[in-house]
């Protein structure tokens, strides 16, 4: 068993090797402890511990931080969708609710940038109708009040939900429409 | 998971990751797809507090056990595309320690003091933790190395997630998570390989394997802290922005297919030349002690079905099937001893009853 390349006392769990056109181009081996420090994991004891770590250095300007990103994150900014504040979101390293993106966007490009390597999504994109939209947070919530009437077996209310929901729309003939 | 209580070993199901069929599955033991998705109208679970945990719980539940949620084109029976919620605070907490043990959730969800629950069908080859960091985490497992399988289930569960649910999106983040770390595609693709030879040779530390600059981590799947047991590694992809999933199924594709090939020429130098006497001396002691210890701690039992396996697999021993490691090592674990024993047992009485269950598993069938 091989020791951590960092700390070089605890046995290496972690290895990682970057690879460039098929070889091998740099490697290293950590403890749990080390790869959650650096963050390369995130730790299941301690989830919040490396975000937290990346957030630390970007407010306190460390490597990848320029003058205008810490700027960005005014300490006194509060998230309008969840009440989250930039302090919390600094202690934490999560963030509150899907505003919080839009809130604290400025802070997260830096972050995104270096966790990721990228900024933006990619990947697989659902159907319009789940588009964040004013219509589906409308939806949303009559949904749920629906779901939790039918649980407390509160049956008139349900039935006027219900019809609220229809004329809302489904969501599928929503999508529909808009297409 | 209803049928836990059965106290026969022989009955006990072994669910989608223990079936140990599949390509690879000597090797590839299981292949595991995680989305993370949040429902849109309620905050993050980590910044919820009691009464709306409670509604959101009641609120998703709903949606996932409808019957046939998983849909028609959902490639399983009627009942496995259907989905059974268990609300995790109304269990018993050896309970939920089982479902850990199964791989059906995390430990975190298991400890956590809000309301939470698991929507499993009854292979469970589909498991959906609410209210962990993130308001779903949907998981697909198949056994074997099936990547391509297994995220085409996902996507199809994702797809019946859509269709009852309002997910959070933007089209410049991807699907939003709590952390940042894990948003865009919310995608985690892992593979759990066992892989002796590596170890043996001491060449685990040079292994894994990625595509450009992308980062895989390749983690011990048993054993708390720095020890990885049992020569289980699991391997995922650690970027979720910026890719798509054909990318990023694709590097943990190359690194597994890589260690794969790895693995088999780390076990054919250990059967070569002057190796080949130390390798089946490691194993048939291994073997010897699981036959007649009257002790085992987990440590210990994990250690020697690792050698014995790899025994099994090139042709060393005989008479012993994967299936029958497989639920050795699943039993073998404290909460399934326990709820196979029916009782609370002592740290000392569960190494007695471990080396007992083993000897009885391992024990030629007439
Ligand atoms: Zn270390
Ligand atoms: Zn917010």
């Amino acid at each position: 068993m091989n020791h951590c390349t960092s700390c070089q006392k605890a046995v290496a769990t972690i290895h990682i090797l970057d690879m460039k056109d098929g070889n091998i181009a740099g490697e290293q081996h950590l403890c749990a402890a080390c790869a959650e420090k650096g963050g390369v994991v995130q730790s299941k004891t301690h989830a919040l511990q490396w975000s937290v770590q990346a957030l630390e250095d970007y407010l306190s300007g460390g490597k990848q931080a320029g003058e205008s990103g810490r700027r960005a994150l005014k300490e006194g900014q509060t998230c309008p969708g969840c009440g989250l504040s930039a302090a919390d979101f600094k202690m934490r390293g999560r963030l509150g609710c899907p505003r919080c993106y839009e809130t604290f966007r400025p802070a997260l490009i830096p972050l995104l940038e270096r966790v990721h390597d990228a900024t933006s999504h990619r990947g697989r994109y659902p159907g319009r109708g789940a588009i964040p939209t004013a219509d589906q947070d409308t939806l949303a919530a009559l949904q749920r009040r629906l779901a939790a009437a039918i649980a407390a077996e509160n049956y008139e209310e349900a039935a006027s939900l219900r019809d609220q929901l229809r004329r809302v729309g489904e969501p599928k003939s929503q999508a529909e429409d808009r297409s | 998971m209803s049928g836990a209580k059965g106290r026969d070993p022989g009955t006990f199901q072994l669910g989608e990751w223990l079936h140990g069929e599949g390509p690879n599955s000597d090797i590839a033991v299981c292949t595991r797809v995680r989305f993370a998705r949040n429902v849109r109208g309620f905050r993050f679970s980590t910044l919820m507090d009691g009464e709306e945990a409670k509604e959101l719980v009641a609120y998703i539940d709903t949606e996932l056990t409808r019957a046939d949620f998983l849909g028609e084109e959902y490639p399983d029976t009627p009942e496995n595309r259907t989905l059974r919620a268990l609300e995790l605070g109304s269990l018993e907490d050896l309970d939920r320690r089982l479902l850990v043990e199964r791989h059906l959730i995390s430990r975190e969800l298991a400890g956590l003091e809000r309301a939470r629950s698991v929507a499993v069908n009854p292979t469970e080859s589909v498991a959906i933790m609410v209210n962990e960091e993130d308001h779903l985490r949907a998981q697909t497992f198949r056994s074997g190395f099936r990547l391509e399988d297994a995220y085409r289930r996902a996507e199809l569960l994702d797809e019946a997630l859509l269709r009852r649910l309002p997910l959070a999106f933007s089209e410049e983040f991807g699907f939003l998570t709590a952390c940042p770390t894990n948003t865009g595609t919310g995608l985690r693709v892992s593979v759990m390989l066992h892989l002796p030879g590596l170890v043996w040779a001491d060449e685990i530390e040079k292994a894994t394997s990625t595509a450009q600059k992308i980062h895989l981590a390749v983690r011990g799947l048993y054993g708390e802290g720095s020890r990885a047991l049992g020569d289980f590694y699991q391997v995922s992809n650690q970027v979720t922005l910026g890719r798509t999933e054909e990318q990023l199924l694709e590097d943990v594709h190359k690194a597994v297919e890589r260690l794969i090939a790895w693995e088999r020429e780390a076990r054919a130098a250990l059967l070569r030349g002057e190796a080949q006497v130390r390798t089946e001396d490691r194993v048939f002691r291994a073997l010897g002690t699981l036959e007649r210890a009257r002790t085992l701690t987990s440590e210990e039992a994990l250690t020697f079905l690792s050698a014995v396996r790899l025994g099994v697999q090139q042709g060393l021993i005989e008479g012993i099937g994967i299936p029958q490691l497989n639920r050795a090592l699943l039993l073998s674990q404290p909460a399934h001893l326990q709820r196979l024993c029916m009782e609370k047992l002592s740290p000392v009485e569960r190494d007695q009853r471990r080396a007992a269950l083993i000897r009885d598993l391992l024990r030629p069938k007439p």
